[in-house]
Formats: C-alpha cells, sequence, structure tokens
C-alpha cells in the first residue's frame, strides 16, 4: 500500500510538464528513485548531496538549534529544489522559463 | 583503492534494500511531507527571476 502511495507521489512530479527531473537519494548520496539517466543521475546525486552537507553544516554553524528544511538553488537554466530529512532527500529540477508569465 | 571501491558499494544499492527502504514507515511520510511542499513550489507562477521592469516600461 505505502509502496503505491511512493509511486503516486513520485509519478505526480515527473509528470508535471515543467519539472525535468525527480531524484530521491539517500545520506550515502545512493539513489532509491530517479528518472534521470544513469550518468545525469549519478551528477546530481554526488553533487547535490556534498551541497546539501555544506548548508546543514552552515545552518547548524550559525545556530545550532536550527536546521536546514528546504534549498532552493536558482540558475540561467533550472531551479532545483531540495528538500532535506534526516535520511534522505528529495531533488526536484524545474523548468521556470517554460511557465506562463501571470501579471 | 581501497576508498574507491568502498566509494562505489556505497553508490550501489541493492534491489532488495531499495524495497525495504521504500515500505518504511519513515520513507512514505518523508515523500509525502517533501513532495507537497515542491507541488507548492511548482503551483508558484509568478517568476522572481524576472524582468518585470521591461513591460512596465512599455505600458508607461
Amino acid at each position: 500500500m505505502s509502496e503505491v502511495e511512493v509511486e503516486e507521489h513520485f509519478k505526480r512530479l515527473t509528470n508535471n510538464k515543467y519539472v525535468e527531473g525527480v531524484l530521491i537519494v539517500n545520506g550515502d548520496g545512493q539513489t532509491i528513485k530517479s528518472n534521470l539517466d544513469p550518468t545525469l543521475n549519478k551528477k546530481y546525486s554526488d553533487l547535490i548531496t556534498k551541497l546539501i552537507e555544506q548548508a546543514t553544516f552552515c545552518v547548524k554553524e550559525m545556530d545550532e538549534t536550527n536546521d536546514l528544511s528546504f534549498l532552493r538553488v536558482r540558475t540561467k537554466k533550472h531551479e532545483i529544489m531540495i528538500v532535506p530529512d534526516k535520511e534522505y532527500l528529495l531533488i526536484v529540477i524545474q523548468n521556470p522559463e517554460k511557465k506562463p508569465n501571470l501579471f | 583503492e581501497d576508498e574507491k571501491k568502498k566509494m562505489q558499494q556505497l553508490k550501489d544499492i541493492s534491489e532488495d534494500v531499495r524495497k525495504k527502504i521504500i515500505s518504511s514507515n519513515e520513507f512514505v511520510e518523508f515523500i509525502d511531507h517533501s513532495t507537497k511542499i515542491v507541488e507548492r513550489v511548482l503551483n508558484e507562477n509568478y517568476d522572481y527571476m524576472k524582468d518585470y521592469s521591461i513591460i512596465k516600461d512599455n505600458e508607461n
């Protein structure tokens, strides 16, 4: 039952037209789920795991009672959204350029 | 060399372990919580990086 639930959540993200990639990795950078090709997947999981480690350290050093809860990285081409947890990371790459302009 | 091998092993996760993780309560809770946050961001239609001033200038 829970596996079905996980699959549903994952599909909802990968089916979103602005989403270019979804990865779920554990603290060691091992991929649990991903819709990226293996080369790109390895790149993202390795590099984002390092980035999150650094960001978590940064937040903790500033205030040890604080904790990182969400990281958005905006680049010229994408926006990478990362939700960290004790054991897992959800990484979603979106292309916001494609979004309609609302004024 | 040993370090490299160890790292490689760390990267590979067996199908059994993967299944176990996916069906664990902790993982399901994490996915439930984290996908909700991301979906809210995806539903935002305002692009905070866009240079809206160009359009304003044209209006004036």
